[in-house]
């Protein structure tokens, strides 16, 4: 898994696992303050309840000890003995004393203030005793009873006894009210619990939720980046077998392809005259034959024809494969036409090769898919070197005497095509010899190649190819098909070969070898 | 018929037929390694729409730097078939061939093109490189 990935995924786990945590502990907090509220107000209850019990008791205690005191001055005063005061004091500081407990006790404001009003009657009641007490005294029994039987005594008995019974009313009923609150704080402390674990599970289910959610999204991603990178794995492999193969198939066939051709270069090279026969003529001369592609159109024939020698040069149409086959073919029409045509002949020569040319190839007829042919310039030399014949089919001689090249132009018709008369006839020209004249055959290879000039390239030209073959007058003949070669290769600099480029030049020398027919 | 264009390509030239207008154009060089297919369909074309063609002033131009000898043989039947169409009613054809100052190789072949003309012009056209 790649690395933003990885982390967006750790990102949104740990804000999911972030809120939750916070979120239970608010929760965990609000459980607590809740418990804390409970706790607090049911201790206040216990309290209020645990005073009203005192208070109560109390109460019943106080009444009974206020009964008590009020029946001793009364049995004492009705029945003249002062035996029935032998607890009075008691029962009035009893009385006293848990009045003054009780106050103590409630905090309940109402209660509070009818307990005070109580101990106010209580006092009144204290005083109107003691007045009593005192006439018992003295012994005026009638106006002691008078007095404790006196409405203003029995009002404020009354009102002694109804403020504590106000006052426990009060309690009972603040009591019965803080029970039903704490009835209420239970039940929203129910509610509270189970709202509570219902949050809770909530969120622990939604936290879940999160966690299997950011759980399965990583998954997901993993699962699909792995995906991802298996395919692009396969396809960048079955590219990659695809193009090797395809790479190898393309080896392969241009392999077989260039085999192929070295192969038909070899037995084009076969066709080719034997160097040695050639240098045993003419000692000094060149053959530059430079195809274009391995094989090509151009092609030399040097031979033997009656008794003199056959040089020609020939440029077939095409080059490559195609122009290799033209020279086959042309080879073909020459040799059946030598046989045919009486030595020496050569415009003959030239027009059987052409009607064997346009046979062979069904160019004769009006309509057929092929119309190609072959320029060439053929040169007859008798054994005796007096004259040379020259014919050429739209390729022209160059002769270098004098320190001059002049050329002999061919005939404008080529060989073989389909527009040409299958009767056509060519010049010949007799040209008399004279020993170290030069003579050049080149196909347009050399002439027509074009150089870098900008904007517009520009061919080689016969005037540039006539002063070239000028200069090199005194230039061995062995030595020149190099020097021809290098000036081709400088001028095309980095353009492009546009043909085949072949130029044979011999020189006449003083008589051929008498052992010529020998070894040719 | 509509106009053809084919952009120029290092071994065959740029080819621009208005046939509206009559007006033909090959500029560049041209040793296609088949040339029968490059230039078969294209004569055709033209063959078929000169044919047609009553006094009209059809003009081509040659602005060719390098061309191989199978080219030569198209250009020359070409030529013919122009020469031809030169001779049907009221028709004018003329074939501007474009060269370089100093171009020897190609003003001797356009030279050698022109003699064969009877009915066509054939304007032999000096450019300044």
């Amino acid at each position: 898994m790649s690395k933003p990935i990885a982390f967006l995924a750790h990102l949104q786990q740990s804000l999911g696992r972030l809120a939750s945590l916070y979120g239970l502990s608010l929760l965990s907090l609000l459980m607590l303050l809740a418990f804390v509220a409970f706790f607090y107000f049911d201790a206040q209850f216990k309290h209020h309840a645990a005073t009203l019990r005192q208070l109560s008791l109390n109460a019943e205690r106080i009444l009974n000890a206020n009964d008590a005191t009020a029946s001793a001055i009364r049995l004492t005063a009705g029945l003249r003995s002062e035996r029935y005061l032998f607890n009075y004091d008691d029962l009035l500081e009893t009385r006293n004393q848990l009045l003054a407990e009780s106050l103590q006790l409630v905090s309940h404001h109402e209660a509070k203030r009818a307990l005070k009003d109580m101990a106010q009657a209580g006092q009144e009641i204290e005083i109107l005793e003691k007045e009593a007490l005192a006439l018992i005294e003295q012994e005026a029994w009638d106006e002691a009873l008078a007095l404790i039987t006196s409405p203003h005594y029995k009002r404020q008995k009354g009102l002694y006894r109804a403020n504590l019974s106000r006052a426990l009313s009060l309690l009972v009923e603040d009591s019965e009210a803080n029970t039903r609150q704490s009835e209420n704080l239970a039940k929203a402390m129910q509610v509270t619990i189970v709202l509570v674990f219902l949050v809770f599970i909530a969120m622990g289910r939604l936290h879940a939720k999160r966690i299997s959610h950011a759980l399965d999204t990583e998954r997901n991603l993993k699962q699909s980046l792995a995906e991802a990178n298996t395919s692009l794995e396969q396809r960048v492999q079955q590219r990659t077998e695809q193009l090797s193969k395809q790479t190898n198939e393309l080896h392969e066939a241009y392999e077989v392809i260039s085999a192929s051709i070295r192969y038909a270069s070899r037995i084009q090279r076969a066709v080719l005259p034997d160097e040695q026969a050639i240098s045993h003529d003419f000692p000094q001369h060149f053959v530059l034959w430079k195809p274009r592609d391995i094989v090509g159109g151009d092609i030399f024939w040097y031979r033997t024809w009656g008794n003199g020698v056959l040089v020609i040069l020939g440029d077939c149409t095409g080059h490559g494969v195609p122009g290799a086959f033209m020279t086959l073919i042309s080879t073909g029409a020459l040799e059946r036409a030598c046989m045919e045509i009486p030595a020496g002949e050569v415009d003959t020569l030239l027009t059987r090769m052409h009607q064997h040319l346009q046979t062979t190839l069904g160019q004769h007829l009006p309509s057929g898919e092929s119309d190609d042919g072959i320029e060439l310039g053929a040169c007859y030399l008798p054994a005796d070197l007096r004259i040379m014949r020259f014919a050429g089919a739209h390729l022209s001689l160059f002769v270098q005497q004098d320190g001059e090249v002049t050329e002999v132009k061919g005939s404008r018709a080529s060989m073989g095509y389909r527009g040409i008369d299958h009767q056509q006839s060519y010049t010949v020209h007799d040209i008399p010899l004279r020993p170290k004249m030069r003579f050049y055959l080149t196909s347009d290879g050399l002439i027509e190649q074009v150089n870098d000039a900008q904007p517009r390239v520009c061919m080689f030209g016969k005037t540039r190819f006539k002063a070239l073959l000028n200069s090199l007058q005194h230039t061995p003949m062995t030595e020149q098909g190099h020097v021809l070669y290098q000036a081709l290769e400088s001028y095309q600099g980095t353009q492009s070969r546009r043909d085949d480029v072949s130029i044979v030049g011999f020189e006449i020398p003083e008589h051929f070898p008498s052992d010529r027919f020998l070894l040719s | 018929m509509e106009s053809f264009y084919l952009a120029r390509s290092p071994r065959a030239p740029e080819v621009a037929f208005d046939f509206a207008a009559n007006h033909f154009l090959l500029r560049g060089e041209s040793y296609p390694e088949d040339v029968s297919a490059f230039y078969g369909p294209l004569v055709t074309q033209l063959k078929q729409h000169l044919q047609t063609q009553k006094n009209a002033n059809i003009t081509f131009n040659f602005d060719l730097i390098y061309f191989n000898s199978s080219t030569a043989k198209v250009l020359l039947g070409l030529f013919d078939f122009l020469d031809t169409i030169a001779m049907q009613e009221g028709n004018q054809v003329t074939i501007y061939w474009q060269h370089r100052t100093e171009d020897e190789g190609m003003i001797e072949i356009g030279e050698e093109f022109a003699e064969d003309l009877q009915h066509t012009q054939f304007v032999l056209q000096a450019i300044e490189s």
